[in-house]
Protein backbone atom coordinates (compact mmCIF):
# COMPACT_ATOMS: atom_id res chain seq x y z
CA UNK A 1 0.00 0.00 0.00
CA UNK A 2 1.32 3.44 -0.88
CA UNK A 3 2.31 5.76 1.91
CA UNK A 4 -0.65 6.77 4.03
CA UNK A 5 -1.28 10.36 4.96
CA UNK A 6 -4.41 11.86 6.44
CA UNK A 7 -7.12 12.29 5.37
CA UNK A 8 -7.35 8.72 4.07
CA UNK A 9 -10.26 7.50 1.92
CA UNK A 10 -12.05 4.83 3.92
CA UNK A 11 -12.16 2.41 1.00
CA UNK A 12 -8.40 1.96 1.45
CA UNK A 13 -8.99 0.78 5.02
CA UNK A 14 -12.29 -1.12 5.15
CA UNK A 15 -13.82 -3.87 3.00
CA UNK A 16 -17.23 -2.16 2.83
CA UNK A 17 -18.32 -0.62 -0.43
CA UNK A 18 -21.32 1.52 -1.44
CA UNK A 19 -24.14 1.51 -0.73
CA UNK A 20 -23.22 -0.11 2.61
CA UNK A 21 -20.04 1.91 3.05
CA UNK A 22 -21.25 4.62 5.42
CA UNK A 23 -17.92 6.21 6.37
CA UNK A 24 -15.92 8.05 3.73
CA UNK A 25 -12.69 9.25 5.33
CA UNK A 26 -10.36 8.57 8.25
CA UNK A 27 -9.21 11.97 9.45
CA UNK A 28 -6.75 11.06 12.14
CA UNK A 29 -5.40 8.34 14.39
CA UNK A 30 -3.79 8.94 17.77
CA UNK A 31 -2.88 6.02 20.02
CA UNK A 32 -6.12 4.15 20.52
CA UNK A 33 -8.42 6.80 19.08
CA UNK A 34 -9.43 7.90 15.65
CA UNK A 35 -11.74 10.30 13.86
CA UNK A 36 -13.71 9.56 10.73
CA UNK A 37 -16.17 11.59 8.74
CA UNK A 38 -18.92 11.15 6.22
CA UNK A 39 -21.39 13.25 4.31
CA UNK A 40 -24.75 11.53 4.17
CA UNK A 41 -25.59 11.01 0.49
CA UNK A 42 -29.01 11.95 -0.83
CA UNK A 43 -29.39 8.46 -2.32
CA UNK A 44 -28.32 6.54 0.79
CA UNK A 45 -30.22 3.29 1.20
CA UNK A 46 -30.80 4.37 4.80
CA UNK A 47 -32.44 7.72 4.01
CA UNK A 48 -36.21 7.73 4.41
CA UNK A 49 -38.64 9.45 2.07
CA UNK A 50 -38.59 12.55 4.27
CA UNK A 51 -34.80 12.85 3.97
CA UNK A 52 -34.01 11.66 7.49
CA UNK A 53 -31.33 9.08 8.12
CA UNK A 54 -32.42 5.92 9.89
CA UNK A 55 -30.94 6.02 13.42
CA UNK A 56 -29.49 2.50 13.04
CA UNK A 57 -27.15 3.94 10.41
CA UNK A 58 -25.40 5.95 13.13
CA UNK A 59 -24.54 2.76 14.99
CA UNK A 60 -23.16 1.24 11.78
CA UNK A 61 -21.06 4.37 11.29
CA UNK A 62 -19.42 3.83 14.65
CA UNK A 63 -18.67 0.23 13.67
CA UNK A 64 -17.21 1.27 10.32
CA UNK A 65 -15.15 4.02 11.94
CA UNK A 66 -13.68 1.37 14.24
CA UNK A 67 -13.05 -0.78 11.17
CA UNK A 68 -11.24 2.10 9.47
CA UNK A 69 -9.19 2.65 12.59
CA UNK A 70 -8.21 -1.03 12.65
CA UNK A 71 -7.61 -0.98 8.93
CA UNK A 72 -5.16 1.87 9.37
CA UNK A 73 -3.28 -0.18 11.94
CA UNK A 74 -3.23 -3.09 9.48
CA UNK A 75 -1.88 -0.78 6.79
CA UNK A 76 0.88 0.43 9.09
CA UNK A 77 1.75 -3.23 9.66
CA UNK A 78 1.61 -3.77 5.90
CA UNK A 79 -1.27 -6.22 6.24
CA UNK A 80 -4.31 -6.55 3.99
CA UNK A 81 -7.67 -5.08 4.93
CA UNK A 82 -9.59 -7.64 6.97
CA UNK A 83 -13.32 -8.23 7.15
CA UNK A 84 -14.75 -7.45 10.55
CA UNK A 85 -18.20 -8.04 11.95
CA UNK A 86 -20.23 -6.02 14.42
CA UNK A 87 -20.94 -8.70 17.02
CA UNK A 88 -22.16 -6.72 19.98
CA UNK A 89 -23.66 -3.46 21.13
CA UNK A 90 -23.42 -2.94 24.86
CA UNK A 91 -25.34 0.29 24.63
CA UNK A 92 -26.25 2.70 21.87
CA UNK A 93 -28.19 5.91 22.01
CA UNK A 94 -29.52 7.84 19.05
CA UNK A 95 -30.31 11.31 20.26
CA UNK A 96 -30.33 13.54 17.20
CA UNK A 97 -31.86 13.83 13.77
CA UNK A 98 -29.60 13.54 10.75
CA UNK A 99 -30.58 14.39 7.21
CA UNK A 100 -29.21 13.82 3.73
CA UNK A 101 -26.35 16.23 3.07
CA UNK A 102 -25.26 16.46 6.73
CA UNK A 103 -21.56 16.12 7.49
CA UNK A 104 -20.95 13.75 10.37
CA UNK A 105 -17.80 13.29 12.42
CA UNK A 106 -17.35 9.96 14.17
CA UNK A 107 -14.88 9.77 17.06
CA UNK A 108 -13.93 6.31 18.28
CA UNK A 109 -11.70 4.99 21.01
CA UNK A 110 -10.66 1.38 21.28
CA UNK A 111 -10.98 0.34 24.90
CA UNK A 112 -9.70 -3.22 24.57
CA UNK A 113 -8.53 -5.76 22.01
CA UNK A 114 -8.50 -9.48 22.76
CA UNK A 115 -8.11 -12.41 20.38
CA UNK A 116 -9.70 -10.80 17.35
CA UNK A 117 -12.28 -8.82 19.31
CA UNK A 118 -12.06 -5.04 19.47
CA UNK A 119 -14.09 -3.15 22.06
CA UNK A 120 -14.70 0.48 21.29
CA UNK A 121 -16.68 3.53 22.24
CA UNK A 122 -17.86 5.94 19.58
CA UNK A 123 -19.69 9.23 19.26
CA UNK A 124 -21.25 10.75 16.17
CA UNK A 125 -21.43 14.51 15.85
CA UNK A 126 -23.35 16.66 13.41
CA UNK A 127 -21.69 20.01 13.88
CA UNK A 128 -21.52 20.48 17.63
CA UNK A 129 -24.51 18.24 18.28
CA UNK A 130 -23.97 14.74 19.59
CA UNK A 131 -26.42 12.66 17.57
CA UNK A 132 -25.40 9.17 18.64
CA UNK A 133 -23.11 7.22 20.91
CA UNK A 134 -22.35 3.54 21.11
CA UNK A 135 -20.20 1.02 22.91
CA UNK A 136 -19.62 -1.85 20.53
CA UNK A 137 -17.71 -5.04 19.96
CA UNK A 138 -16.23 -5.96 16.57
CA UNK A 139 -14.79 -9.35 15.60
CA UNK A 140 -12.07 -9.76 13.00
CA UNK A 141 -11.77 -13.49 12.16
CA UNK A 142 -8.36 -13.05 10.58
CA UNK A 143 -7.01 -11.81 13.90
CA UNK A 144 -8.55 -14.50 16.08
CA UNK A 145 -5.99 -16.74 17.68
CA UNK A 146 -3.34 -14.06 17.83
CA UNK A 147 -1.92 -13.13 21.19
CA UNK A 148 -3.84 -10.43 23.06
CA UNK A 149 -2.77 -6.95 22.02
CA UNK B 1 -45.11 4.79 5.04
CA UNK B 2 -41.96 6.92 5.40
CA UNK B 3 -39.13 4.39 5.16
CA UNK B 4 -35.62 4.03 3.85
CA UNK B 5 -34.98 1.83 0.85
CA UNK B 6 -33.44 -0.82 3.10
CA UNK B 7 -36.46 -0.90 5.36
CA UNK B 8 -38.86 -1.05 2.40
CA UNK B 9 -37.00 -4.03 0.96
CA UNK B 10 -37.09 -5.79 4.33
CA UNK B 11 -40.81 -5.15 4.63
CA UNK B 12 -41.31 -6.61 1.15
CA UNK B 13 -39.36 -9.72 2.20
CA UNK B 14 -41.50 -10.31 5.30
CA UNK B 15 -44.40 -12.66 5.94
CA UNK B 16 -47.41 -11.55 8.01
CA UNK B 17 -47.00 -11.29 11.77
CA UNK B 18 -47.90 -14.19 14.03
CA UNK B 19 -48.46 -14.19 17.76
CA UNK B 20 -47.81 -16.96 20.27
CA UNK B 21 -50.06 -16.51 23.26
CA UNK B 22 -48.09 -18.85 25.47
CA UNK B 23 -44.81 -16.98 25.12
CA UNK B 24 -46.30 -13.57 24.44
CA UNK B 25 -44.00 -13.20 21.46
CA UNK B 26 -44.85 -11.78 18.09
CA UNK B 27 -42.95 -13.07 15.08
CA UNK B 28 -42.36 -12.35 11.43
CA UNK B 29 -40.46 -14.51 9.00
CA UNK B 30 -38.16 -12.96 6.43
CA UNK B 31 -36.45 -14.37 3.41
CA UNK B 32 -33.82 -11.99 2.09
CA UNK B 33 -32.84 -12.59 -1.51
CA UNK B 34 -29.38 -11.90 -2.93
CA UNK B 35 -30.55 -8.65 -4.50
CA UNK B 36 -31.18 -7.02 -1.12
CA UNK B 37 -29.52 -3.61 -1.02
CA UNK B 38 -27.90 -4.38 2.34
CA UNK B 39 -25.85 -7.16 0.80
CA UNK B 40 -24.38 -4.83 -1.80
CA UNK B 41 -20.95 -3.82 -0.61
CA UNK B 42 -21.30 -5.81 2.62
CA UNK B 43 -19.08 -7.35 1.53
CA UNK B 44 -18.07 -7.59 -2.15
CA UNK B 45 -18.13 -11.27 -3.08
CA UNK B 46 -19.28 -12.32 0.41
CA UNK B 47 -22.79 -11.09 1.13
CA UNK B 48 -23.44 -10.84 4.86
CA UNK B 49 -26.68 -9.56 6.35
CA UNK B 50 -25.73 -6.37 8.23
CA UNK B 51 -26.46 -6.23 11.94
CA UNK B 52 -28.40 -3.04 11.38
CA UNK B 53 -30.64 -4.85 8.89
CA UNK B 54 -31.51 -7.29 11.67
CA UNK B 55 -32.30 -4.35 13.91
CA UNK B 56 -34.52 -2.85 11.21
CA UNK B 57 -36.36 -6.16 10.92
CA UNK B 58 -37.06 -5.96 14.64
CA UNK B 59 -38.13 -2.35 14.17
CA UNK B 60 -40.73 -3.52 11.66
CA UNK B 61 -42.01 -6.03 14.21
CA UNK B 62 -42.11 -3.33 16.86
CA UNK B 63 -44.06 -0.94 14.66
CA UNK B 64 -46.65 -3.56 13.87
CA UNK B 65 -47.11 -4.32 17.55
CA UNK B 66 -47.24 -0.64 18.45
CA UNK B 67 -49.61 0.12 15.60
CA UNK B 68 -47.62 3.02 14.21
CA UNK B 69 -44.26 4.45 13.22
CA UNK B 70 -41.48 4.41 15.79
CA UNK B 71 -38.12 6.10 16.00
CA UNK B 72 -35.19 4.14 17.39
CA UNK B 73 -33.56 5.88 20.34
CA UNK B 74 -31.49 3.11 21.88
CA UNK B 75 -30.20 -0.43 21.85
CA UNK B 76 -28.77 -2.51 24.65
CA UNK B 77 -27.44 -6.01 25.16
CA UNK B 78 -27.09 -6.69 21.46
CA UNK B 79 -25.31 -9.84 20.39
CA UNK B 80 -24.90 -10.90 16.77
CA UNK B 81 -23.96 -14.56 16.82
CA UNK B 82 -24.27 -15.82 13.26
CA UNK B 83 -23.17 -14.75 9.83
CA UNK B 84 -26.36 -14.73 7.77
CA UNK B 85 -26.25 -14.86 4.01
CA UNK B 86 -28.85 -14.58 1.24
CA UNK B 87 -31.86 -16.87 0.95
CA UNK B 88 -31.85 -17.90 4.60
CA UNK B 89 -35.19 -18.19 6.37
CA UNK B 90 -35.04 -15.76 9.26
CA UNK B 91 -37.58 -15.45 12.01
CA UNK B 92 -37.62 -12.29 14.10
CA UNK B 93 -39.48 -12.53 17.39
CA UNK B 94 -40.36 -9.64 19.61
CA UNK B 95 -41.82 -9.20 23.04
CA UNK B 96 -42.83 -5.71 24.13
CA UNK B 97 -41.41 -4.39 27.39
CA UNK B 98 -43.24 -2.14 29.79
CA UNK B 99 -41.55 1.26 29.81
CA UNK B 100 -42.46 4.66 31.21
CA UNK B 101 -42.08 6.42 27.89
CA UNK B 102 -42.15 5.24 24.30
CA UNK B 103 -41.90 1.60 23.35
CA UNK B 104 -39.35 -1.14 23.95
CA UNK B 105 -38.92 -4.55 22.43
CA UNK B 106 -36.87 -7.58 23.36
CA UNK B 107 -36.05 -9.19 20.04
CA UNK B 108 -34.45 -12.36 18.82
CA UNK B 109 -33.35 -13.23 15.32
CA UNK B 110 -33.59 -16.94 14.64
CA UNK B 111 -31.82 -18.62 11.75
CA UNK B 112 -30.49 -22.10 11.03
CA UNK B 113 -32.35 -23.46 14.06
CA UNK B 114 -30.48 -21.21 16.41
CA UNK B 115 -30.37 -17.71 17.82
CA UNK B 116 -28.56 -15.51 15.34
CA UNK B 117 -28.98 -12.30 17.32
CA UNK B 118 -30.70 -10.79 20.29
CA UNK B 119 -31.10 -7.24 21.53
CA UNK B 120 -33.38 -4.81 23.26
CA UNK B 121 -34.50 -1.79 21.28
CA UNK B 122 -36.02 1.38 22.65
CA UNK B 123 -38.19 3.70 20.60
CA UNK B 124 -40.00 6.99 20.72
CA UNK B 125 -43.43 6.97 19.17
CA UNK B 126 -43.87 9.23 16.16
CA UNK B 127 -47.04 11.28 16.34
Amino acid sequence: MSELSFPIPAERLIPHRPPMQLVTTLLDYVDSSGTAETIVPNDSILIADDGQLAPVALVEMVAQAVAAFCGYEDALAREDVHEGYLVGITKAECTGTVRAGDRLVIRVTRTAAVDGFAFADGEVFCGDELVASASIRVFVPAKAGEAGQ
Amino acid sequence: MNMSRMKKELEAAAAPMTFDEESGKHARDFRIDPGFCGFEGHFPGTPVLPAIAQMLMAELVAEEIAGGALRLVGATGAKFLQVIGPNETISVTGKPRQVDRGFALDAQVLCNEGVAAKFRLSFDTIV
